[in-house]
């Protein structure tokens, strides 16, 4: 009996205390200077890029009496489902896929209604990039910013001391492949298309350059919707062009089943060495965003902006083609909230100023507004592929990001890399996609 | 096995003194030497994974991407060995404010669902009631209920709880304890039930006799009894409150993030940092490995015996 | 302030919870021994099954009928959602790789945590000690580190290329041969059970732990009266200790069972669930998060609640034997 009085009494101090001190507690969770009003923003990127995007915002931020809080969690896509579906969304998120942010529409306020002018925000940004966030007429988002696809990636020291000269058309590519294969120098192209539970996002990218060019923009938005299915004559052409491109006997190294079990990221160290014994490439096709991944010196080289080891140029089109095109993805932003300070927050992050404040030297920056002014990227490659979306005709949005996500993040995945690795056959894992996609 | 002859033993200090095998009966010298042989090659075999990543964290994701990691063996002393994927996962993993945040997410969703579940599973032990073994069926599904379905409604729950109070949840510590603690339950239920179920009726019975009511004998003599599954259990709560971040980002945010968030935003969104997620996991594993060796004192021959008396 | 607030937290909360087990004990000590006697037991199991109502019997219940619910219309589809899950060829595939786990990894996870915790159980303390610390240790890591340790065994290089995947660098070794891609080969789902092993590399230790803590409360007298009737070490161990911890055997088997039904990460980081490894848990996250189809990852829950019937009954049966015996 004495113990438990004992307990009891010192339970009892224990909660006193703590339940005066907890008060104080919840207080810590909103930060911020007094006054201001705190604006939340979530999203998929973290660590250097999170900071430096922070530190973009806080810069702008200053003497606006607004307060600005970056999240970025690896686990975006689970997390803003959930606390959107339960009613407890931040203010303003960042999607990397569009797919995501159509099906939570219902719960996001338009930007028109934020004080957005779409039609102006929009002028000098590519074609279509203000459709890939409009449903029923209305925008729920706009990139902040933009990644461009169509670019291949090549050692210009290899290439001079082979003798090779950059392609401008696809007829020259396919004989430089040819001559490199001949010349016994190495293989035409680094391909690596595993990504954990992502595998086969790289492999898209392929299909996607090719459906965009051979089919032009109105044929690769009906294939996005699935009005064109993936088994039609021009999906099928694509996808013959990209075989012949990579999937070829010795145009990769290791076939189809190193592309399938190397991961993306590491693909690119094929570059940069010397010699086919080596397993060297010669051209990587790949987003901007890749440059973050080469080996440390040569990423050195690039924060010089010295090219002599590494520089880039755009996929050229095949002459068959209907239309030259770049493809090329972006982060859109969407908002939760109408305040006033989560509009001047929106309104910032989707118009021209953004970056201005220091997040355009973060290498995997690229402003969706072709007239940004490209002298503040600290990367050459920033500049240059700000330079191939001015020019493209046109650009394709990634069309695996804008299908449904059973499609476009799941079965289109799956079933290329089972015919990346000839555990399918194209005709099979083309309409296996087929069967999967959603009847509308 | 013909009879048990009762003999006097004294449990912990007997361990202690016979440093040797426990069961080893005569000429069992030998079979220890081959046991150890055999015991460490098993052990090699285990951390194999481990060290691996173990030196490939030393290497630049280069290196690691050109050659096997097990070559730089044959050469240590030439390869280009760095640190900076320790120092870089140590400056971002922000230990100084993540470290408290992860200690107060985990320590009460460890000894919470523990205290809650000695309590039931002692009831579903020794007491009796209506319903008891639908009760229990009911414990036994609800095993197989994967986490994320009650997300979104324990989530809405503590919305309107707020509407309707004014008391915040979302962001507190609390909101991540009751529910790390309420999954925890029905595992908890079942490894606690199971053990007191060995334990011997009669002292329990006898306690009665002597007039000790059930709260007296949980306290006095079923919990200290149940002390290697309470420790044992409490081992692997930590571990998945500590290793989990999903939870803590979705109740409590990015106020106060644990320290499993900041190492997995290591990994960036292209998962271009595993380099240094590897280097800070083996920061970050100090914890659960501290909390193993302090709880594994409770595995000792003989603790409980001697709790009895 | 921020640690002293978290502290303080942290002891109220615990605090708390506590005063309520005593205050309920309080108040039913008050009532008369009747009262007493029905009340009592809600004592000790009434918070619990309060916690469990609110946090996973309702989330459940709302599961199931969320299965029969189209999930874009939120309109009653009746068995929609399952028959489109039944239709795919690949949720066959998903079942019977589930199927494949449950057999496998239990097994061999109780396997090797009870002979671990019975063989380090002869070593002296500090051996013991060191040697379950390394068994323990995967348990410990993050998962990520462990995903990322297993790319480093099963991972593939070009045929020539130095490997730097430790299993194709011992087969090229050893056979000489081109090396191979592991994790793509289904062949006899030959990537499963790689998947599989790493599985069971994380749950031995809490095999393990569970098993050594049920060997070690075995009494000294039943071990040190077979020692003198001169029962060998293996006798001790199958007529002694085998048959005093035979529950926590089952025990452990049947959590490690229910873990396994609804594994989801290693698969999820591994492969995807490509290749033919898809399991039922990296079914229900994809359609819940990826696919947005919260229907039919409902209608994998509740297949996954009904396959756990038998496990359920096995258990009520044996808790009802356990009553009766005492």
């Amino acid at each position: 009996m004495r113990l438990r009085n004992k307990a009891v009494i010192a339970a009892v101090v224990i909660v006193g205390t703590s339940v005066a001190l907890t008060g104080c507690s919840s207080a810590g969770s909103s930060g911020g200077a007094a006054g201001n009003t705190l604006v939340k923003i979530s999203g998929g990127f973290t660590a250097a890029q999170a900071t430096a995007f922070q530190a973009d915002l806080d810069k702008w931020s200053k003497g606006k009496g607004i307060t600005v809080k970056y999240s970025g969690s690896t686990n975006f896509q689970q997390s803003i489902v959930t606390s959107v579906k339960a009613g407890n969304p931040p203010d303003i998120a960042i999607y990397p896929q569009p797919g995501v942010l159509k099906s939570q529409i219902s719960s996001m306020k338009p930007l028109d209604t934020l004080g957005v002018d779409v039609a102006a925000v929009t002028a000098d940004e590519p074609n279509g990039l203000g459709d890939i966030g409009k449903f029923n007429g209305k925008t729920y988002g706009l990139p902040y910013s933009i990644n461009v696809k169509s670019l291949v990636w090549f050692n210009p020291a290899a290439f001079k001391a082979r003798g090779y000269q950059v392609p401008t058309t696809d007829a020259e590519m396919v004989a430089l492949e040819k001559k490199i294969v001949s010349d016994g120098a190495g293989y035409p192209w680094c391909v690596g298309i595993e990504s954990g539970a992502a595998t086969g996002w790289a492999m898209t990218d392929w299909l996607e350059e090719y459906v965009l060019r051979y089919g032009g923009l109105t044929n690769y938005k009906d294939w996005i919707s699935g009005k064109l299915p993936f088994s039609s004559d021009l999906v099928k052409k694509a996808a013959a062009k990209v075989q012949s491109e990579i999937l070829a006997d010795g145009q990769v190294n290791g076939g189809g089943k190193a592309m399938a079990t190397t991961n993306f990221g590491k693909a690119g160290n094929q570059l940069f060495v010397s010699g086919k014994a080596q397993g060297q490439c010669f051209m990587m096709r790949q987003g901007t965003f890749i440059a973050d991944f080469f080996p440390d010196n040569i990423k050195a080289e690039i924060a010089k902006k010295d090219t002599t080891n590494v520089n880039v140029f755009t996929l050229p089109t095949p002459s068959d083609a209907k239309t030259t095109g770049t493809l090329g993805g972006g982060d859109l932003v969407g908002a939760f909230n109408t305040n006033a300070s989560t509009k001047k927050v929106v309104q910032y992050l989707v118009g021209k100023e953004f970056g201005t404040n220091g997040y355009a030297s973060q290498a995997i920056f690229l402003s969706p507004h072709t007239t940004f002014d490209s002298s503040l990227y600290s990367s050459p490659f920033q500049a240059a592929a700000q330079k191939a979306v001015a020019d493209a005709k046109i650009f394709g949005f990634d069309a695996s990001d804008q299908m449904p996500g059973a499609v476009g993040s799941g079965t289109e995945w799956t079933n290329l890399t089972a015919w990346v690795t000839g555990q399918k056959t194209l005709n099979a894992a083309l309409s296996d996609i087929d069967a999967s996609f959603p009847k509308q | 096995m013909t009879e048990i002859v009762p003999t006097i033993v004294t449990g912990r200090t007997k361990s202690k003194a016979e440093p040797i095998a426990r069961f080893t009966t005569t000429g069992g010298r030998k079979r220890h030497v081959t046991l150890n042989i055999v015991l460490g090659a098993f052990a090699l075999l285990w951390m194999i994974p481990v060290i691996g990543l173990a030196f490939t964290s030393f290497r630049s994701t280069t290196d690691a991407g050109r050659s096997g990691w097990w070559t730089t063996i044959g050469n240590l002393f030439g390869q280009n060995w760095t640190v900076s994927n320790f120092t870089s996962a140590f400056t971002n993993l922000d230990i100084g404010n993540n470290f408290f945040n992860s200690v107060a997410v985990t320590v009460p969703a460890t000894i919470l669902p523990i205290m809650f579940a000695a309590f039931a599973a002692y009831g579903f032990t020794f007491l009796d009631f209506r319903g008891k073994e639908a009760f229990f069926a009911a414990i036994v599904g609800l095993l197989v209920v994967p986490t994320q379905v009650a997300l979104i409604p324990v989530l809405q729950a503590y919305i309107s709880f707020t509407n309707l109070t004014g008391i915040q949840i979302v962001g507190t510590f609390p909101a991540a304890w009751i529910y790390h603690s309420a999954f925890a339950l029905p595992l908890a239920i079942f490894i606690l039930r199971n053990y007191m179920a060995t334990l011997p009726v009669a002292l329990i019975e006898a306690a009665r006799v002597d007039g000790a009511s059930h709260f007296q004998i949980f306290w006095r003599l079923v919990v200290p009894m149940s002390v290697p599954a309470l420790a044992s259990f409490a081992i692997f709560q930590f571990l998945w409150v500590w290793n989990d971040y999903l939870t803590a980002y979705i109740f409590i945010g990015d106020g106060s993030p644990v320290l499993t968030q900041a190492l997995y935003g290591l990994l960036g969104q292209y998962a271009q940092g595993w380099n240094l997620v590897a280097a800070g996991s083996f920061i970050t594993i100090v914890v659960p490995l501290i909390v193993f060796f302090a709880l594994q004192r409770f595995f000792v021959r003989g603790l409980t015996a001697g709790a009895v008396k | 302030m921020q640690i002293l607030s978290a502290l303080a937290s942290v002891a109220g909360g615990l605090a708390v919870s506590f005063l309520v087990y005593l205050g309920l004990n309080f108040i039913v000590g008050k009532t008369n021994t009747r009262w007493n006697r029905r009340l009592l037991p809600y004592v000790f199991i009434g918070p619990v099954l309060l916690l469990l109502l609110g946090f996973l019997v309702y989330p459940t219940i709302r599961t199931i009928v969320l299965s029969f619910v189209d999930g874009t219309t939120n309109k009653f589809n009746g068995f929609t959602n399952y028959a489109s899950l039944f239709n795919s060829g690949d949720f066959l595939s998903t079942l019977l790789n589930n199927f494949l786990w449950i057999l496998v990894v239990p097994a061999f996870t109780v396997v090797i945590g009870l002979g671990v915790a019975v063989l380090a159980d002869r070593l002296g303390p500090k051996r013991e000690k060191t040697f379950k610390s390394i068994i323990f240790f995967p348990m410990a890591i993050s998962f990520v580190a462990a995903a990322t340790m297993w790319k480093f065994m099963y991972t593939y290089d070009a045929p020539g290329q130095p490997q730097t995947g430790l299993l194709n660098a011992i087969w090229t070794g050893l056979t000489g041969a081109d090396p191979i891609a592991w994790i793509t080969i289904d062949a006899g789902r030959l990537n499963s059970f790689l998947l599989m092993i790493i599985v069971i590399w994380l749950n031995a230790g809490y095999a393990m732990v569970l098993l050594s803590a049920a060997i070690k409360g075995v009494p000294e007298e039943t071990l040190e009266a077979a020692r003198i009737d001169g029962a060998t070490d293996r006798q001790i161990f199958f007529r002694v200790v085998a048959p005093q911890i035979q529950t926590t055997i089952v025990a452990v088997f049947v959590a490690v069972l229910i873990g396994v039904m609804k594994i989801f990460d290693i698969v999820f980081a591994m492969t995807g669930g490509t290749y033919n490894t898809n399991v039922l848990g990296v079914e229900f996250i994809n359609q819940f998060f990826n696919f947005n189809n919260p229907g039919k990852a409902s209608a994998v829950v509740v297949i996954l609640m009904l396959a756990v019937i038998p496990v359920i009954i096995y258990q009520v049966r044996s808790y009802r034997n356990q009553e009766a015996l005492r």
